[in-house]
């Protein structure tokens, strides 16, 4: 127990630095990121403005959205009025699955400010290592973050606006600026700063429904009733181009008694996921110029559209895998070169699971080329060798190498835009006996962004996968296999995709904005044939993704977004999904395929001065395969409704129902109760403009859930989570 | 005990998962062999004396440890007993809810018909069927047989106790190839692959 106390004492103080942190300024690093239009966009150029908002959101994301819009009304207005006081930098943290839609939403919304890519969420990282959105930064004329500010609920806009309004009014004169900077930590160099992010939560797992029936009448019950105690502290500094960063995971299980809870009555240790862990998860160093920048320790990458190689991070969905190595940037007039090299790194507490994973220290080299052409083309060359190692056993090495392409047209004429990408992987195995084989896979994607009129957009997308996947599935690890790369699946962000190694198929999503009312329509469809099985070792046994050997995915959707000036927000969409199964085998298909029909809807209604309430709610009528002609029904669904105080409070009320799972015998087999019983509750306080605490508590059936202004995935669960988080 | 929230966690979040992830509720500290935590070698009872399965281990590479499980009729089976006389056997970890475990189970069949006669045997381990919280039952399993037509043994583990601890929190499907002397020859997460037919045709020496 003395070891438990020694660990939690540093992480109290740290928690305790952390909130006596001053609500002090640090510095903004600039950065260079390419812009949707394909312009690079750095930041540097514009810093000097008397406030310049920094907004993260994802096209996923549907509080982000909302955030936009206000964000651009305020941006609008004083354009309108001639005062260029303020600036907005919508920053996309869009994957490859997701980024094709960007182009037509800005163009759809009239979006009139930068809207830049941050597909690796390297600049995310380093202001909000939580990596959730919706996520402010507010920058002063001096280049100081101000604010931050997490979540977006209705009204927060006001708040936000009289902030604004305070720093474009600020005199000239920078005196008064520069007393509140001294408490911080940028005294005597102003190219010097010290930034950091403290994050303590606690969790309660009370129950988790899953006790399977115990007939030996065993009592022990080692994943309920667990206080979880996370921490991390991350801290970065900076003096001109040179940085560093650092960042602390801590995992405490306080008065888990492992031995004594896993142990006896048919348990073994095995069982029991959840040890303390202390570890230095991320480290780096980096110079970083307009033009070059040297990362030395752990990094995130992206190249083109992650079809060769894709890492990143977004904890609230339980991504993060990083690289441990060296990473060099130029950026010289129209040639852009990336070389990079490491050892993967995944973060080895699973933030949604808790359990602690191994790292898989694949080595990974990769190298990324791209020159801008006139006529605002530009192409790109890139290539990723992944050595596994010796796996052991009879196979001595195992490696993949990838080359890939692209083209892409930026303005097709001030009409659109389009994108094609190519790559190819030769896997390369050695066996004990001498062997080698090298069976190869391709994938080939293409995007087509079509906006014959401020009204209307047409986004065409293809995809051609064979055999397509980069990933570290040797078991080495505990855990899911480590994934390098991430070709898009054209699928929208809550679907479920089987595999998206050997599937063909399109996606047209059509976008219509009706000017009198100013009301925006939506049209969806996405249809692809895929192949589960991949034991074939000649190429030429796989079968077609469109013959009858291939399972089928069906999606279309349609749906209506208007956004009132005076705040009022409405978003309905429905849609049915349709999945075939393989009609060579149908019974291999049984108890997974899902044909639903599904509506959603997204309200927010702005009450009486900075009050508002928003409404979520979406519901499937869900049919399971679960046999030839055979089709079980079942609902799942969720509502959430959010009452805010800006920018300060937020109170939320969340119910999830599934009837999915059937209760069989309710007095061993424990289930998540079907309905009325799963209610859960959200406070969150934003107690300054550097941090909040928040309080969840309650019961829930699982998956991704926006409520109190932001998205995030929830397992199913019964117990409460505290949580504080401080910016300094 | 667990696995509650695999199908969201490895399949909702759309990552284009091959297995059926377990970003769920049980991941054990994944250490390697001979540690505490893989304990299958003295879990399970009988080793039945003359088994090779001797080790603690899990990953490939490593020598296995025995168990004892039960097929479809009650019968109880030792993995070490199916393992006498082979040249391979393919250790398959799979579930009713599991989509990619379902659809690769006519390529073991094919597999098994293929390279039987070279020494090849095929032990599939059901724990659970088609919620993720059901325990895999023997009507279950007879079901499961009877609709893959499988000619080899399969096995039920409701208590997950062989499961996890090859598992170690990891998804589904899992697919563990053993060599005459009960080492791991190959362990892979996700769907059955060419690698594995490759390392098949290795060890039986059949192409």
């Amino acid at each position: 127990m003395s070891a438990l106390r020694a660990a939690v004492l540093p992480l109290l103080l740290m928690a305790a630095v952390a909130a006596a942190a001053p609500p002090s300024k640090k510095r903004f690093a600039p950065v260079v990121l390419d812009d949707v239009k394909g312009h690079a966009f750095d930041f540097s150029a514009h810093l000097g403005k008397r406030a310049i908002v920094v907004a993260f959101w994802a096209t996923w994301c549907k509080p982000c959205k909302i955030e936009l819009a206000a964000l651009s009304q305020l941006y609008e207005k004083r354009k309108a009025r001639g005062d260029d006081g303020l600036l907005v930098v919508a920053v996309s943290i869009d994957g490859p699955k997701s980024i094709a839609e960007i182009e037509s939403f800005v163009s759809q919304h009239g979006y009139t400010f930068p809207v830049v890519l941050d597909k690796d969420t390297s600049l995310l990282e380093r202001y909000n290592p939580r990596g959730d959105v919706p996520f402010s930064l507010v920058i002063d004329k001096h280049g100081q973050v101000v604010e931050t500010h997490q979540g977006y609920n209705p009204g927060d806009e006001i708040a936000l606006e009289a902030r604004l309004e305070a720093l474009i009014a600020e005199p000239d004169d920078s005196e008064a600026a520069s007393k509140d900077v001294a408490v911080g930590w940028d005294v005597a160099d102003p190219g010097a700063h010290v930034e950091g992010t403290e994050s303590l939560q606690v969790r309660y797992l009370h129950d988790n429904y899953n006790e399977a029936p115990d007939t030996a009448g065993n009592t022990k019950n080692p994943d309920d009733r667990v206080t979880a105690i996370l921490n991390r502290l991350t801290l970065g500094g900076g003096l001109g181009p040179f940085g560093v960063g650092v960042r602390v995971d801590n995992t405490l299980f306080p008065g888990y008694d492992r031995a004594d809870r896993c142990t006896g009555q048919g348990l073994t240790l095995a069982d029991c996921p959840w040890e303390d862990d202390h570890r230095i998860e991320r480290y780096w160093v980096q110079w970083q110029t307009p033009t070059l920048e040297v990362r030395l320790g752990d990094f995130y990458g992206n190249f083109g559209q992650g079809m060769v190689f894709s890492v990143r991070k977004i904890d609230e969905i339980g991504i993060d895998t990083a690289i441990r190595g060296a990473r060099i940037k130029l950026r010289r007039g129209p040639v852009a070169l990336t070389a990079l090299g490491g050892l993967s790194n995944v973060q080895n507490v699973d933030l949604i699971s808790l359990g602690t994973l191994d790292d898989p220290n694949d080595l990974i080299t990769g190298f990324e080329g791209q020159v801008e052409l006139p006529h605002r083309l530009s192409v790109a060359v890139r290539g990723l060798f992944v050595d596994y190692g010796n796996p052991g056993g009879i196979t001595t090495n195992k490696s993949d190498l990838t080359l890939g392409a692209s083209f892409e047209a930026k303005s097709l004429g001030g009409y659109g835009s389009l994108y094609v990408e190519g790559a190819w992987i030769d896997r390369h195995t050695r066996y004990r006996s001498g062997r080698t084989t090298d069976p190869y896979g391709y994938g080939l994607y293409g995007r087509l962004s079509l906006i014959p009129s401020p009204a209307w957009s047409i986004v065409l997308e293809w995809k051609d996968y064979r055999r397509f996947d980069l990933a570290n599935r040797q078991g080495a690890f505990g855990t899911l296999p480590a994934i390098y790369h991430e070709a898009p699946t054209l699928e929208r962000f809550d679907q479920q995709v089987q595999t998206n190694a050997n599937a063909t198929g399109g996606r047209l999503l059509v976008q219509v904005k009706l000017k009198p009312a100013d009301v925006l329509l939506y049209a969806n469809f996405v249809g692809y044939g895929y192949l589960l099985d991949d034991s074939k070792t000649a190429e030429d046994d796989l079968p077609s993704t469109f013959d009858d050997k291939a399972s089928h995915a069906l999606h279309g959707y349609v749906g209506v977004e208007k956004r009132w000036s005076s705040g009022y927000y409405l978003n309905v969409s429905g849609g049915y999904r349709y999945e075939a199964p393989n009609q060579a085998a149908p019974d291999a298909m049984v108890s997974y395929l899902r044909r639903f029909w599904h509506v959603e809807a997204d309200v927010q209604i702005p009450l009486v001065g900075p009050h508002a309430l928003g409404v979520r709610a979406d519901h499937r009528t869900e049919q399971k395969y679960v046999g030839k002609d055979n089709l079980k029904d079942f609902v799942r669904g969720s509502v959430a409704i959010t009452y805010s105080l800006a920018p300060a409070l937020s109170l939320a009320l969340l119910w999830t129902y599934q009837t999915e799972q059937s209760i069989q015998n309710p007095k061993t087999d424990e289930r998540i109760p079907p309905q009325w019983e799963n209610l859960a509750g959200e406070v969150v306080w934003r107690f300054a403009n550097w941090g909040h605490v928040s309080l969840y508590g309650g019961r829930n059936t699982g998956g991704i859930i926006c409520v109190s202004g932001v998205c995030r995935y929830f397992p199913p669960f019964f117990g409460g989570k505290a949580e504080f988080v401080a910016r300094f | 005990m667990r696995h509650g929230v695999m199908m969201w966690g490895g399949l909702m979040l759309g990552l284009a998962s091959l297995g059926c992830g377990s970003k769920a509720t049980t991941v054990d500290s994944g250490t390697a062999a001979g540690s505490e935590t893989t304990t299958v070698g003295d879990s399970g009872v009988g080793t039945g004396g003359a088994s090779v399965c001797t080790g603690t281990g899990v990953n490939q590479g490593d020598l296995l440890g025995d168990f004892e499980l039960q097929t479809c009729d009650g019968t109880k089976v030792t993995f070490g007993s199916v393992l006498k006389g082979k040249k391979a056997v393919i250790l398959d970890f799979a579930a009713g809810w599991c989509a990619p475990c379902r659809e690769h189970q006519p390529a073991l069949v094919e597999l098994y018909s293929k390279y039987s006669t070279c020494g090849l045997d095929v032990v599939v381990v059901l724990s659970e069927q088609d919620q993720p919280n059901d325990p895999a039952t023997k009507t279950f399993c007879q079901t499961w047989k009877d609709q893959y037509k499988e000619p080899f043994t399969v096995l039920i583990d409701p208590t997950k106790k062989v499961t996890s601890a090859y598992l170690q929190g990891g998804g589904l499907p899992a697919e563990v190839i053993v060599d005459p002397q009960c080492k791991a020859q190959l362990k892979s997460v996700g769907k059955f692959s060419a690698d594995e037919v490759i390392t098949i045709q290795e060890l039986t020496g059949c192409q």
